[in-house]
Protein backbone atom coordinates (compact mmCIF):
# COMPACT_ATOMS: atom_id res chain seq x y z
CA UNK A 1 0.00 0.00 0.00
CA UNK A 2 1.25 3.22 -0.81
CA UNK A 3 1.91 6.50 1.45
CA UNK A 4 -1.32 8.57 0.10
CA UNK A 5 -3.64 5.39 0.63
CA UNK A 6 -2.16 4.28 3.87
CA UNK A 7 -3.17 8.14 5.10
CA UNK A 8 -6.20 7.35 3.67
CA UNK A 9 -7.14 4.39 5.69
CA UNK A 10 -5.77 5.72 8.69
CA UNK A 11 -8.18 8.90 8.41
CA UNK A 12 -11.05 6.65 7.84
CA UNK A 13 -10.13 4.19 10.05
CA UNK A 14 -10.08 7.05 13.32
CA UNK A 15 -13.53 7.88 11.69
CA UNK A 16 -15.12 4.84 12.08
CA UNK A 17 -13.90 4.47 15.14
CA UNK A 18 -12.02 0.62 14.59
CA UNK A 19 -9.08 1.15 12.23
CA UNK A 20 -7.64 -2.37 13.21
CA UNK A 21 -11.48 -3.96 12.02
CA UNK A 22 -11.37 -1.31 8.78
CA UNK A 23 -7.86 -2.38 7.59
CA UNK A 24 -9.13 -6.48 8.39
CA UNK A 25 -12.25 -5.84 5.95
CA UNK A 26 -10.82 -3.49 3.23
CA UNK A 27 -8.02 -6.59 3.39
CA UNK A 28 -10.48 -9.03 3.06
CA UNK A 29 -12.08 -6.87 0.09
CA UNK A 30 -9.23 -6.63 -1.87
CA UNK A 31 -8.46 -10.25 -2.03
CA UNK A 32 -11.76 -11.50 -2.66
CA UNK A 33 -12.26 -8.98 -5.65
CA UNK A 34 -8.50 -8.64 -7.52
CA UNK A 35 -9.45 -9.52 -10.90
CA UNK A 36 -12.84 -7.53 -10.84
CA UNK A 37 -10.89 -4.45 -9.02
CA UNK A 38 -8.28 -4.94 -11.87
CA UNK A 39 -11.01 -5.39 -14.89
CA UNK A 40 -12.57 -2.54 -13.47
CA UNK A 41 -9.56 -0.16 -13.78
CA UNK A 42 -8.60 -1.16 -16.60
CA UNK A 43 -12.19 0.37 -18.30
CA UNK A 44 -11.66 3.56 -16.09
CA UNK A 45 -8.31 4.13 -17.34
CA UNK A 46 -9.62 3.94 -21.11
CA UNK A 47 -11.95 6.66 -20.43
CA UNK A 48 -15.15 3.77 -20.90
CA UNK A 49 -18.64 4.03 -19.03
CA UNK A 50 -20.03 0.46 -18.33
CA UNK A 51 -22.45 1.23 -21.05
CA UNK A 52 -20.15 2.02 -23.35
CA UNK A 53 -18.11 -0.93 -22.52
CA UNK A 54 -20.96 -3.25 -22.53
CA UNK A 55 -21.97 -2.24 -26.25
CA UNK A 56 -18.33 -2.86 -27.37
CA UNK A 57 -17.83 -6.52 -25.20
CA UNK A 58 -21.91 -7.63 -26.36
CA UNK A 59 -23.07 -7.91 -23.33
CA UNK A 60 -25.86 -6.01 -21.18
CA UNK A 61 -24.88 -3.36 -19.02
CA UNK A 62 -26.86 -4.57 -16.23
CA UNK A 63 -24.30 -7.80 -16.29
CA UNK A 64 -21.53 -5.72 -16.31
CA UNK A 65 -22.84 -4.11 -13.59
CA UNK A 66 -22.99 -7.20 -11.79
CA UNK A 67 -19.60 -7.76 -12.78
CA UNK A 68 -18.07 -5.17 -11.13
CA UNK A 69 -20.74 -5.25 -7.95
CA UNK A 70 -19.54 -8.89 -7.41
CA UNK A 71 -16.59 -10.98 -6.30
CA UNK A 72 -14.20 -12.40 -8.30
CA UNK A 73 -15.71 -16.28 -7.65
CA UNK A 74 -19.35 -14.76 -9.02
CA UNK A 75 -16.79 -14.32 -12.51
CA UNK A 76 -16.85 -16.36 -15.40
CA UNK A 77 -14.55 -17.41 -17.62
CA UNK A 78 -16.78 -16.45 -20.68
CA UNK A 79 -18.09 -13.07 -19.09
CA UNK A 80 -14.26 -12.03 -18.62
CA UNK A 81 -13.35 -12.92 -21.67
CA UNK A 82 -15.83 -10.91 -23.57
CA UNK A 83 -14.99 -8.12 -20.73
CA UNK A 84 -11.63 -7.66 -22.11
CA UNK A 85 -12.59 -8.64 -25.55
CA UNK A 86 -14.50 -4.97 -25.35
CA UNK A 87 -11.10 -3.03 -23.87
CA UNK A 88 -9.25 -4.43 -26.82
CA UNK A 89 -7.34 -7.15 -25.01
CA UNK A 90 -7.10 -11.06 -24.86
CA UNK A 91 -6.85 -13.48 -22.34
CA UNK A 92 -4.59 -16.54 -21.28
CA UNK A 93 -5.13 -18.85 -18.67
CA UNK A 94 -2.16 -20.96 -16.89
CA UNK A 95 -3.29 -24.19 -15.35
CA UNK A 96 -0.50 -24.82 -12.39
CA UNK A 97 -0.51 -28.24 -11.09
CA UNK A 98 1.37 -28.13 -7.31
CA UNK A 99 0.95 -32.38 -8.06
CA UNK A 100 3.58 -31.84 -10.41
CA UNK A 101 7.48 -33.13 -9.85
CA UNK A 102 9.75 -30.07 -9.88
CA UNK A 103 11.23 -31.47 -13.19
CA UNK A 104 7.97 -30.95 -15.02
CA UNK A 105 7.06 -27.62 -13.05
CA UNK A 106 10.41 -26.60 -14.56
CA UNK A 107 9.18 -27.54 -18.00
CA UNK A 108 5.76 -26.03 -17.60
CA UNK A 109 7.70 -22.62 -16.88
CA UNK A 110 10.19 -22.80 -19.75
CA UNK A 111 7.70 -23.27 -22.03
CA UNK A 112 5.34 -20.06 -20.42
CA UNK A 113 8.85 -18.10 -20.55
CA UNK A 114 9.05 -19.14 -24.42
CA UNK A 115 5.82 -18.13 -24.97
CA UNK A 116 6.10 -14.86 -23.56
CA UNK A 117 9.02 -14.68 -25.67
CA UNK A 118 7.39 -15.42 -28.97
CA UNK A 119 4.56 -13.15 -28.27
CA UNK A 120 7.26 -10.23 -27.81
CA UNK A 121 8.80 -11.66 -30.93
CA UNK A 122 5.36 -10.99 -33.01
CA UNK A 123 4.75 -7.74 -31.03
CA UNK A 124 7.97 -6.38 -32.07
CA UNK A 125 7.51 -7.39 -35.96
CA UNK A 126 4.06 -5.36 -36.49
CA UNK A 127 7.15 -2.88 -36.34
CA UNK A 128 8.22 -3.04 -39.87
CA UNK A 129 10.87 -0.57 -39.05
CA UNK A 130 12.64 -2.48 -36.19
CA UNK A 131 13.92 -5.36 -37.72
CA UNK A 132 17.19 -5.41 -34.84
CA UNK A 133 14.56 -5.53 -32.14
CA UNK A 134 12.70 -8.70 -33.57
CA UNK A 135 16.05 -10.27 -34.16
CA UNK A 136 17.10 -9.78 -30.75
CA UNK A 137 14.46 -10.92 -29.10
CA UNK A 138 14.41 -14.08 -30.90
CA UNK A 139 18.05 -14.40 -30.42
CA UNK A 140 17.28 -13.95 -26.86
CA UNK A 141 14.54 -16.41 -27.02
CA UNK A 142 16.83 -18.69 -28.55
CA UNK A 143 19.52 -18.47 -25.87
CA UNK A 144 16.91 -19.20 -22.87
CA UNK A 145 15.69 -22.60 -23.98
CA UNK A 146 19.43 -23.57 -25.34
CA UNK A 147 21.11 -22.79 -21.87
CA UNK A 148 18.09 -24.15 -20.38
CA UNK A 149 18.45 -27.59 -22.01
CA UNK A 150 22.48 -27.42 -22.01
CA UNK A 151 22.21 -27.18 -18.03
CA UNK A 152 19.83 -30.10 -17.24
CA UNK A 153 20.59 -32.20 -20.43
CA UNK A 154 20.97 -35.30 -18.05
CA UNK A 155 17.10 -34.75 -17.87
CA UNK A 156 16.19 -33.81 -21.05
CA UNK A 157 14.30 -36.68 -22.16
CA UNK A 158 11.85 -36.09 -19.09
CA UNK A 159 11.73 -32.50 -19.83
CA UNK A 160 12.31 -32.02 -23.89
CA UNK A 161 10.93 -28.82 -25.26
CA UNK A 162 13.08 -28.05 -27.99
CA UNK A 163 15.40 -29.95 -29.21
CA UNK A 164 16.56 -28.32 -32.26
CA UNK A 165 17.51 -24.87 -30.52
CA UNK A 166 21.19 -23.08 -30.67
CA UNK A 167 22.56 -19.97 -29.47
CA UNK A 168 21.89 -17.08 -31.77
CA UNK A 169 18.99 -18.91 -33.75
CA UNK A 170 15.86 -17.28 -34.45
CA UNK A 171 12.97 -19.36 -32.61
CA UNK A 172 9.29 -17.93 -33.75
CA UNK A 173 7.77 -21.95 -33.70
CA UNK A 174 5.38 -22.33 -30.63
CA UNK A 175 6.08 -25.23 -28.06
CA UNK A 176 3.24 -27.29 -27.45
CA UNK A 177 2.20 -26.52 -24.44
CA UNK A 178 -0.96 -27.70 -22.44
CA UNK A 179 -0.28 -25.22 -19.55
CA UNK A 180 -0.84 -22.08 -21.78
CA UNK A 181 -3.67 -21.44 -23.75
CA UNK A 182 -5.80 -18.58 -25.69
CA UNK A 183 -9.40 -18.19 -24.50
CA UNK B 1 -2.38 15.09 -8.63
CA UNK B 2 -2.76 16.40 -5.25
CA UNK B 3 -6.19 15.02 -4.60
CA UNK B 4 -6.41 15.01 -1.10
CA UNK B 5 -9.11 13.32 1.64
CA UNK B 6 -10.93 15.47 3.80
CA UNK B 7 -12.79 14.32 6.85
CA UNK B 8 -13.16 17.28 9.04
CA UNK B 9 -16.76 17.82 7.46
CA UNK B 10 -18.00 14.43 8.27
CA UNK B 11 -21.05 12.97 10.19
CA UNK B 12 -18.52 11.09 12.66
CA UNK B 13 -21.10 9.52 15.11
CA UNK B 14 -22.93 8.49 12.17
CA UNK B 15 -19.83 6.36 10.51
CA UNK B 16 -19.36 4.93 13.92
CA UNK B 17 -22.92 3.60 14.55
CA UNK B 18 -22.83 2.45 10.89
CA UNK B 19 -19.63 0.70 10.93
CA UNK B 20 -20.37 -1.19 14.16
CA UNK B 21 -23.67 -2.27 12.12
CA UNK B 22 -22.33 -3.17 9.15
CA UNK B 23 -18.77 -3.40 8.83
CA UNK B 24 -18.33 -5.04 5.80
CA UNK B 25 -20.45 -2.44 4.20
CA UNK B 26 -18.92 0.42 5.57
CA UNK B 27 -15.63 -1.18 4.36
CA UNK B 28 -16.46 -1.57 1.17
CA UNK B 29 -17.72 1.98 0.54
CA UNK B 30 -14.59 3.23 2.09
CA UNK B 31 -12.78 0.71 0.10
CA UNK B 32 -14.17 2.10 -3.44
CA UNK B 33 -13.56 5.71 -1.88
CA UNK B 34 -10.12 5.35 -1.85
CA UNK B 35 -10.27 3.26 -5.63
CA UNK B 36 -11.81 6.77 -6.99
CA UNK B 37 -9.15 8.84 -4.81
CA UNK B 38 -6.44 6.65 -6.39
CA UNK B 39 -7.60 6.99 -9.72
CA UNK B 40 -7.61 10.11 -9.67
CA UNK B 41 -4.47 10.73 -8.15
CA UNK B 42 -3.15 8.59 -11.23
CA UNK B 43 -4.40 11.86 -13.34
CA UNK B 44 -8.12 10.63 -14.31
CA UNK B 45 -9.91 13.83 -13.92
CA UNK B 46 -13.03 13.37 -11.90
CA UNK B 47 -15.72 13.76 -14.71
CA UNK B 48 -14.13 10.40 -16.64
CA UNK B 49 -14.07 8.26 -13.52
CA UNK B 50 -16.83 6.28 -14.44
CA UNK B 51 -17.12 3.81 -11.77
CA UNK B 52 -19.86 1.78 -11.55
CA UNK B 53 -20.29 2.47 -7.58
CA UNK B 54 -20.24 6.28 -8.21
CA UNK B 55 -23.58 8.49 -8.47
CA UNK B 56 -24.69 11.86 -9.02
CA UNK B 57 -27.08 13.11 -6.05
CA UNK B 58 -27.27 16.77 -7.96
CA UNK B 59 -26.07 19.98 -6.64
CA UNK B 60 -22.36 19.12 -5.97
CA UNK B 61 -23.40 15.52 -4.18
CA UNK B 62 -21.84 12.10 -4.98
CA UNK B 63 -22.81 8.93 -3.29
CA UNK B 64 -20.25 5.84 -3.48
CA UNK B 65 -22.34 2.50 -3.08
CA UNK B 66 -21.13 -0.85 -1.93
CA UNK B 67 -19.63 -3.84 -3.93
CA UNK B 68 -17.90 -6.70 -3.43
CA UNK B 69 -20.11 -8.51 -0.75
CA UNK B 70 -22.89 -10.76 -2.02
CA UNK B 71 -26.46 -10.05 -0.08
CA UNK B 72 -25.14 -6.53 1.24
CA UNK B 73 -27.22 -3.99 2.97
CA UNK B 74 -27.72 -1.22 0.51
CA UNK B 75 -24.88 1.22 1.71
CA UNK B 76 -23.84 4.96 0.41
CA UNK B 77 -21.21 7.22 1.76
CA UNK B 78 -21.69 10.77 0.71
CA UNK B 79 -19.09 13.00 -0.58
CA UNK B 80 -18.52 15.90 -2.31
CA UNK B 81 -15.81 17.95 -4.37
CA UNK B 82 -13.82 21.35 -3.72
CA UNK B 83 -11.05 21.69 -5.84
CA UNK B 84 -9.02 18.78 -5.41
CA UNK B 85 -9.92 17.66 -2.11
CA UNK B 86 -13.04 14.88 -1.94
CA UNK B 87 -14.82 15.55 1.55
CA UNK B 88 -16.64 13.01 2.88
CA UNK B 89 -20.16 13.82 4.43
CA UNK B 90 -22.00 11.26 5.65
CA UNK B 91 -22.70 7.45 5.04
CA UNK B 92 -25.88 5.87 5.62
CA UNK B 93 -28.09 3.16 4.19
CA UNK B 94 -31.58 3.26 1.54
CA UNK B 95 -33.63 4.38 4.33
CA UNK B 96 -32.19 6.93 5.79
CA UNK B 97 -31.14 8.13 2.04
CA UNK B 98 -33.27 11.29 2.00
CA UNK B 99 -32.58 12.52 4.89
CA UNK B 100 -28.99 12.00 4.30
CA UNK B 101 -29.14 13.89 1.07
CA UNK B 102 -30.55 16.94 3.02
CA UNK B 103 -28.18 17.15 5.31
CA UNK B 104 -25.18 16.59 3.15
CA UNK B 105 -27.30 19.34 0.89
CA UNK B 106 -27.26 21.40 4.03
CA UNK B 107 -23.17 21.20 4.66
CA UNK B 108 -22.84 22.30 0.86
CA UNK B 109 -24.77 24.91 0.68
CA UNK B 110 -23.21 26.24 3.99
CA UNK B 111 -19.01 25.94 1.44
CA UNK B 112 -20.73 28.72 -0.51
CA UNK B 113 -20.79 27.51 -3.75
CA UNK B 114 -17.44 25.63 -4.03
CA UNK B 115 -18.39 22.74 -4.90
CA UNK B 116 -18.86 20.73 -7.74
Amino acid sequence: MNAKKEEDIKAFGELVGDPDGLRKEVARLDEGCALVSALERLRVERGLSQRELAARAGISPSTLNRMEAGTDDQLTIGAVRRYLGGLGLSMHIMLDDESLPAAAKIKQSVIAIGHDLARLADLARQDPGDKELVEGIGRFRGEVLFNFLLRYMDTQSKISIAPDIRPGEEVFEEAESPLLHPV
Amino acid sequence: MTWTLDNTLANANRFKAYNRKHPAETASCIRNTMKLLDTLRGGVPFQNAKFGFLRSEGGGLWRVGQTGIPHAKETRLYFCVRGETLSVLCIGGKETQRGDIDMCRKIIAGLGGETK
